[in-house]
């Protein structure tokens, strides 16, 4: 009834993850809402997740079919995914049908958030501007 | 190219856990005895000074060992070409540390870890669970010198990371880890934190 298509389940720190949730009615009940959220979750010792982006569509009307497109961005200051020995870290796409007098629907899809790849000249300049800005507290 | 110099997070001489167990040692040996001054006959009066005594031994040798190192080596730095590594990048750091004694280096063990640490709950209930996720050991190149220590360590974050990272409670560090065998001044350990990037630099 419902599915997440990903342009690529594969994206950089930083980077956009663009989709569609795409929701067909099938004679069944028609959702109040449709929602979809980029949030990254951790597995292990903690077990709790963190919303970093959503899109929703309010008017779900009485359409047999309803698509919602989204364009999430990866923020720069969060870790890539990861599997470790305490802890994992998941990045996932997760699509929620508000349905009225019935338990929610959901539906998940892993992405794996990887870490941008950088000549040489990149990395200097960026460390160029990270010691200047320790030396010079205005550019902060 | 500057250069970033990061100061040595040891242990010193022994462990934290070490010298807490002896400070600890110390603190209930000698609250004992106060406390059970005034209910003993005075003929045992001796024996409630000499065991505190005893007690602080342990103490005592952890911190003659710890200042014995700084008076004769000093205190290590490690530099690194920039403050951030990158991951897949090779770089040299280099460990220096100034001898003042008759000090000699006998020899140099060196790992690369990736250390977990993850907390849980608040307050009273905060509970932190570390691990080691990944060790590499390393060949370092000592260059001898009569007034330093100099020990050359090539480092390589592998290409799938992690970068460093701290977020909600948890934590992705890289450390260097080093133990000195030293002749002439008890042995020593150093410890540096790694600042890894997120992206993996190509040449």
């Amino acid at each position: 009834m419902m599915r997440i298509d990903v342009k690529s389940d594969q994206v950089t720190i930083g980077g956009r993850v663009k989709g569609q949730v795409t929701w067909n009615a099938d004679g069944g009940k028609e959702p109040r809402k449709i929602e979809v959220v980029l949030r990254r979750r951790f597995e292990g010792k903690r077990t709790d997740d963190s919303e970093v982006q959503s899109a929703s569509e309010e008017n779900a009307g009485s359409r047999s079919q309803i698509v919602l497109s989204f364009d999430f961005e990866v923020p720069a200051d969060e870790p890539p995914t990861y599997r470790g020995k305490l802890i994992s870290i998941v990045w996932e796409i997760v699509a929620t049908a508000d349905l009225p007098w019935a338990v929610d629907l959901h539906e998940t899809k892993v992405i794996n958030v990887t870490v941008p790849v950088w000549t040489a000249e990149q990395y200097s300049q960026y460390c160029i501007n990270e010691s200047s800005s320790e030396t010079d507290p205005e550019e902060r | 190219m500057e250069e970033y110099s990061r100061s040595d997070q040891g242990p010193i001489a022994g462990g934290g856990t070490w010298y807490f167990l002896a400070f600890m040692l110390l603190i209930i040996a000698t609250i004992a005895a106060f406390a059970m001054w005034n209910h003993v006959t005075p003929d045992r009066h001796l024996m409630l000074v000499v065991v505190p005594v005893l007690c602080a031994i342990p103490f005592a040798f952890l911190v003659s060992r710890a200042t014995q190192v700084l008076r004769k080596i000093g205190r290590a730095e490690l530099t690194t070409p920039y403050e951030s590594l990158a991951l897949g990048l090779p770089v040299t750091a280099i460990y220096t540390r100034p001898i003042k004694g008759d000090a000699t280096l006998e020899s140099v063990e060196a790992w690369l870890r990736l250390e977990e640490k993850v907390t849980r709950g608040s307050g009273k209930n905060k509970k932190t669970f570390t691990a080691i996720a990944q060790e590499q050991t390393l060949t370092p190149v000592t260059k001898a010198s009569p007034t330093q220590i100099r020990i050359e360590l090539p480092i390589r974050i592998p290409d799938a990371g992690p970068p460093t990272a701290l977020v909600d409670g948890v934590e992705l560090q890289w450390m260097l880890h080093m133990r000195l065998r030293m002749r002439g001044c008890p042995h020593t350990r150093s410890s540096f934190e790694l600042n890894v990037l997120p992206a993996v630099v190509k040449r």
